[in-house]
């Protein structure tokens, strides 16, 4: 296995401006996956304060009790470098390992708040370059891959999080809303790209709950290859109810004791789109 | 101040809440204000309008400037920077009054604004 140690850490986000498209279980399997093929991956919640990456690793009902800090919220802060200063521990305080491969750095409920912080910063590269800036002083020279989930809304700690990766790992489920929530993410990247001058690359596209053996869903499929020759996953990801089954149990499909056949494929697929996502991330460091 | 209470001081720092317990700052200055109306509304029914000031390096200055003779000066100086019109010499009191609102127009011009709007609002009230 190449090791990753002198190389540039690969940055990507998973982003959607919608809820509910499975950017969490995307990172969750993605991140896995990757972790499984040898690299040293990190993901970071951004998600909102209900911390559901943690929880596909079964890990939020421990969080829950803490009270931590410091916490990705506090990364954000003009005192994080004082924070460093007098905690020796506080880079790995943040960082929790799962016993799936990646490690975590989970959501915390001042990410609310935080967002509502960065807005009363005027200026735009101080206000959107936060992530980026704890990323490369702290984090990169642990990791190979560092995975963003991003909310579902262009809020400012999404901004961050897109201006941290600049490479956009897009999961929509085939439906004509999802279709324009697409159209819309590349039109939002190309604004972001014009106006504020970081080069975002719509990375991925990766299709969820793709069922190709329906007349819908072939359709769908050949729309978004046509749309998105470039960017769409080698894979879809099908639709397995193993899937949430998993995250019910908190988990991931590879630590299920029996996968079924559409689980086997789903793994399959996360592994190989994983595997091209690398490549992609790689070509455009 | 021990390590654990500077840690306990970053902590409470740095802690940003949640959007359901931050106040949007319309709010915050619509609250200002208010309070800065009621503090005029009980000076001019006989509260204490004398504040004090007990700060070692603030005394040295105001000695040293007294004693270099350049009291006036940077008393005129502050006078200008706040376009107030020219007139006697500065005493101690107008300089730390000066002194204070030039502080806070260049550092939290909104505090100012919200007195201003405070004193507005009392004076239309009047009529």
């Amino acid at each position: 296995m190449e090791s990753y140690t002198d190389m540039t850490t690969l940055r990507a986000c998973t982003f959607l401006d919608k809820g509910g498209v499975g950017k969490t279980t995307a990172s969750a399997h993605l991140g896995t996956a990757l972790s499984r093929a040898g690299h040293d991956v990190l993901l970071i919640d951004l998600a909102g304060k209900q911390g559901d990456l943690a929880k596909h690793f079964g890990l939020w009902g421990d969080l829950q009790g803490e009270d931590r800090w410091p916490n990705i919220a506090t990364t954000f802060q003009d005192e994080w470098s004082i924070v460093v200063e007098k905690l020796d521990t506080a880079v790995d305080d943040l960082i929790i390992t799962t016993e799936e491969g990646p490690d975590l750095i989970p959501a915390h409920e001042q990410l609310d708040g935080l967002d509502a912080t960065l807005g009363n910063i005027d200026d735009t590269v101080e206000r959107y370059s936060r992530l980026d800036a704890f990323l490369t002083e702290y984090i990169d020279e642990r990791y190979d891959i560092v995975l963003l989930d991003l909310p579902g809304s262009t809020s400012n700690v999404a901004y961050n999080g897109l201006w941290a990766a600049e490479s956009v790992v897009a999961p929509v489920r085939p439906g004509p809303f999802e279709a324009e929530q697409a159209a819309q993410l590349r039109r939002d990247l190309d604004t972001i790209r014009d106006e504020q001058d970081v080069d975002i690359d719509l990375t991925m596209v990766l299709l969820n709950e793709v069922d190709e053996r329906t007349k819908a869903g072939r359709i769908y499929l050949d729309e978004f290859q046509t749309e998105y020759p470039d960017a769409i996953a080698p894979k879809q990801i099908p639709s397995s109810q193993d899937i949430q089954n998993a995250q019910m149990d908190g988990t991931v499909l590879w630590s299920l004791e029996k996968p079924s056949k559409t689980a086997e494929r789903a793994m399959d697929a996360y592994e190989t789109d994983a595997e091209v996502l690398v490549e992609r991330l790689e070509d455009s460091a | 101040m021990s390590e654990d209470d500077e840690l306990a001081k970053l902590r409470e720092a740095t802690d940003t809440g949640t959007r359901a317990n931050q106040r949007g700052p319309d709010e915050s200055q619509q609250q200002l204000e208010d309070a800065i109306g009621t503090a005029l509304n009980a000076i001019e029914s006989g509260k204490s309008k004398t504040l004090s000031v007990r700060d070692e390096h603030i005394a040295a200055i105001l000695y040293g400037l007294d004693d270099a003779e350049q009291f006036d000066e940077v008393g005129a100086a502050l006078r200008e920077e706040l376009g107030r019109d020219k007139g006697e010499s500065v005493d101690r009191s107008e300089f730390l009054r000066l002194a204070i609102r030039l502080g806070l127009r260049e550092a939290v011009p909104e505090v100012l604004e919200a007195a201003k709007n405070a004193q507005m609002k009392r004076m239309e009230h009047k009529f």
